[in-house]
């Protein structure tokens, strides 16, 4: 994909292009707010990443301009506040999806994949191994047994097959399954993972899952 | 400037609008008082030559046949009573004057006033008195009397008093001015105290003055509210200084983690635990950061302005639906008894409440206990909204309860290292500020050994507002 990083930030913004580059997008990275819009403006991006404190034009003046303009590039904000009104200002403003700064950056790969991902449908069948997980009629099956999953049990696999290959962190199973994150000690999800892991073991795949320390889990090899 | 601000000082206030009040009621009254003194006079004189009148009247009654009598009888009144120019005349049925006296103004009317009560006429007041007389008719009587002397007596009266009023005019600003300095003086010591007063300095107050009025009530109520803000500011302070303890302490881990690493040649599984390790410290200093940043958002009330409403008993399943698998590998029983609460508020905040609340009841509960969630209107208030979390767990002492909600406390079970039970100690006062925020109250009831209860009231959304959220 084709992104454009508006960040004034250096040390952030270098772990930006850095890691959008290895995941393989095409980075375009400007410091402040009139260079990010002129760019915005001039090219044609399949996503950009807006800082809200910029400086020369702040983030929402840019984006403001940019949905004035009618260009709907989906458009990702980052802030280092956070507040419930400054999210809603945000999305209000034509803003596709809000992080938080001190985010996780798979979070981040995932929630741009599914800003540019929004208009087209996912498809029905994902297979990873000889798991394949049906979401025409909600079933998991490895080959021709059919694994006896509970609602949050299928929903965590769906999450992990759409994102195969990659990390999804506790916070994005928690918001995926439960509408909220949960910041505290007690880890909710393991729990189910640890009964998921139970059950393919049963059908000959006690490796599929993986914990990634200190980020979360992902399906197959990392 | 300087003058301005002597204007506008309350002293001047004061003593201003007292004294204008002063010499407008003592002008006011002395000016009724002459009026009311002439009136009383005038009346005075009526009855005098009202009398004068009688008696002539009896006079022409008893000396009808000898006019000369009667004449001589009314210039001998006349004479008598020169000093107020007094003069008599008597008018007959037919309108005739009979007699009249050389004292009589020469443009007085030559005949029947037609009136019976005492009249004004020039610089004379004149009464009529009427003859019921069997013979060649009634006679009419008129008496006059000048009322100069009256008028003089009050002019005289009118300087007098003139000259008391001018005595108040000068004393009653100048006293005025001189006791509202005294009445103000306590105030000017306040203010001289209350400049000194520094935040740096929260120990200092104001001195009483022990008179009990009201500026010593308002040094109290001032006193107090030092006190309160002293209170706040210390608690400030050492949340400032705990969280840069809870902060120091994963940063030096990280710190001392990244530095033994980097002190020589490893293998790329070596850094990749190492880097997987800090990871995991960030994540956890994230959420230290984002509670941090959580209380201080809801410390400054910035919810009130939210208009949003929330279905508690909605969030309260969702809540349960995100514990119900901890709850079951701990073997704890985890049941639930929801009926529809809307309240004012926002999901964002709501949630990590009862998320928070459910865990610590889970946490705090063994194998065989049970944990049991209420939402549904409280009994007692109709327009409250009532969130219970029992559980039959592990209790809390006597001596942990009231600090249960300071910033960074954690009992002794929390702060054992034993991974299940530990915290960040800040899970409770960010719920309490949260609903607080909310309008709403936190109690909580434990005895050690046999569980806690926690209660949250919040108050309901108005009918109206639920309706046309609902419509949206």
């Amino acid at each position: 994909m084709k992104l454009l990083v508006i960040e004034d930030n250096p040390a952030t913004g270098k772990h930006l292009d850095t890691g959008l580059t290895e995941a393989g997008h095409e980075i375009t990275w400007t410091r402040d707010g009139k260079n990010g819009l002129d760019q915005a403006l001039s090219r044609q991006y399949d996503a950009i990443v807006l800082d809200l404190m910029l400086p020369e034009l702040s983030g929402m003046e840019v984006l403001k301009e940019i949905r004035k303009r009618g260009h709907r590039t989906p458009v990702l904000l980052l802030t280092a506040l956070g507040t419930v009104e400054e999210r809603v200002a945000g999305l209000q403003a034509g803003a596709d999806d809000y992080m938080v700064k001190n985010f996780a950056f798979p979070e981040l790969l995932a929630r741009l994949e599914t800003i540019t991902r929004r208009a087209s449908t996912p498809s029905l069948v994902n297979e990873v191994g000889s798991i394949k997980l049906d979401l025409s009629n909600r079933r998991i099956t490895c080959g021709l047994t059919e694994l006896q999953l509970t609602p949050t049990e299928f929903s965590i696999m769906e999450l992990l097959m759409r994102q195969k290959g990659q990390v999804v962190t506790r916070k994005m199973l928690c918001e995926h399954l439960w509408d909220a994150d949960w910041e505290g000690t007690t880890n909710v999800i393991e729990v189910h993972i640890n009964r998921l892991r139970t059950k393919l073991e049963k059908v000959g795949e006690p490796q599929l899952i993986q914990t990634v320390r200190g980020r979360g889990y992902t399906l197959g090899a990392v | 400037m300087q003058f301005e601000s002597w204007f506008r000082s309350l002293r001047f206030r004061l003593s201003f609008w007292t004294s204008l009040v002063l010499i407008t009621l003592v002008g006011a009254t002395l000016l009724g008082l002459r009026a009311g003194m002439q009136l009383a006079l005038e009346h005075e004189l009526d009855l005098l030559i009202l009398e004068d009148a009688r008696e002539i009247a009896m006079y022409v009654e008893n000396f009808r046949n000898t006019p000369d009598a009667i004449n001589e009888e009314l210039r001998r009144k006349s004479l008598s009573h020169e000093e107020r120019n007094w003069f008599g005349q008597i008018v007959g049925s037919k309108g005739e004057v009979l007699f009249r006296t050389p004292s009589t103004p020469e443009n007085f009317p030559p005949k029947s006033l037609g009136k019976k009560g005492p009249i004004s006429f020039e610089r004379f007041r004149v009464v009529e008195f009427s003859t019921e007389t069997i013979g060649p008719g009634t006679v009419r009587i008129l008496v006059g009397s000048s009322v100069d002397f009256i008028n003089e007596d009050i002019s005289l009266l009118g300087d007098m008093m003139l000259v008391a009023w001018l005595a108040i005019v000068i004393v009653a600003p100048l006293t005025g001015y001189w006791l509202a300095g005294r009445a103000t003086r306590p105030l000017r010591q306040i203010l001289i105290s209350a400049d000194k007063l520094q935040p740096r300095r929260m120990s200092e107050r104001l001195p009483l003055s022990g008179a009990g009025d009201e500026l010593d009530r308002l040094c109290i109520v001032i006193n107090n509210m030092l006190d309160r803000l002293a209170n706040y500011l210390d608690r400030q302070r050492t949340f400032l200084a705990n969280a840069a303890h809870e902060l120091r302490s994963p940063l030096a881990a990280m710190r001392a983690g990244v530095e033994v690493t980097l002190e020589r040649d490893r293998s790329a599984t070596e850094y990749r635990g190492i880097l997987e390790e800090t990871a995991e410290q960030c994540s956890n200093l994230t959420t230290l950061v984002n509670q941090l940043l959580l209380l201080a958002e809801t410390d400054a009330r910035h919810l009130q302005a939210s208009s949003t409403t929330v279905r508690l008993d909605v969030l309260a399943q969702k809540t349960i639906s995100m514990f119900q698998g901890v709850a079951e590998q701990c073997q704890i029983d985890l049941t639930t008894d929801l009926q529809p609460v809307t309240i004012c508020g926002h999901t964002h905040h709501i949630r990590p409440v009862l998320n928070n609340l459910v865990d610590n009841a889970l946490k705090y509960s063994n194998p065989g206990d049970s944990v049991h969630l209420y939402v549904g209107i409280e009994q007692n208030d109709p327009s409250m909204g009532l969130l219970a979390i029992s559980d039959t767990g592990t209790g809390i002492s006597a001596e942990d309860l009231p600090k249960l909600f300071d910033r960074f406390y954690r009992t002794d079970q929390a702060r054992a290292k034993d991974g299940r039970r530990n915290g960040t100690g800040l899970g409770l006062p960010i719920a309490q500020s949260i609903i607080e925020a909310h309008g709403g109250t936190i109690q909580v009831d434990s005895s050690l050994g046999k569980g806690t209860r926690i209660e949250v009231r919040l108050p309901l959304a108005p009918q109206v507002i639920a309706g046309i959220n609902k419509g949206e």
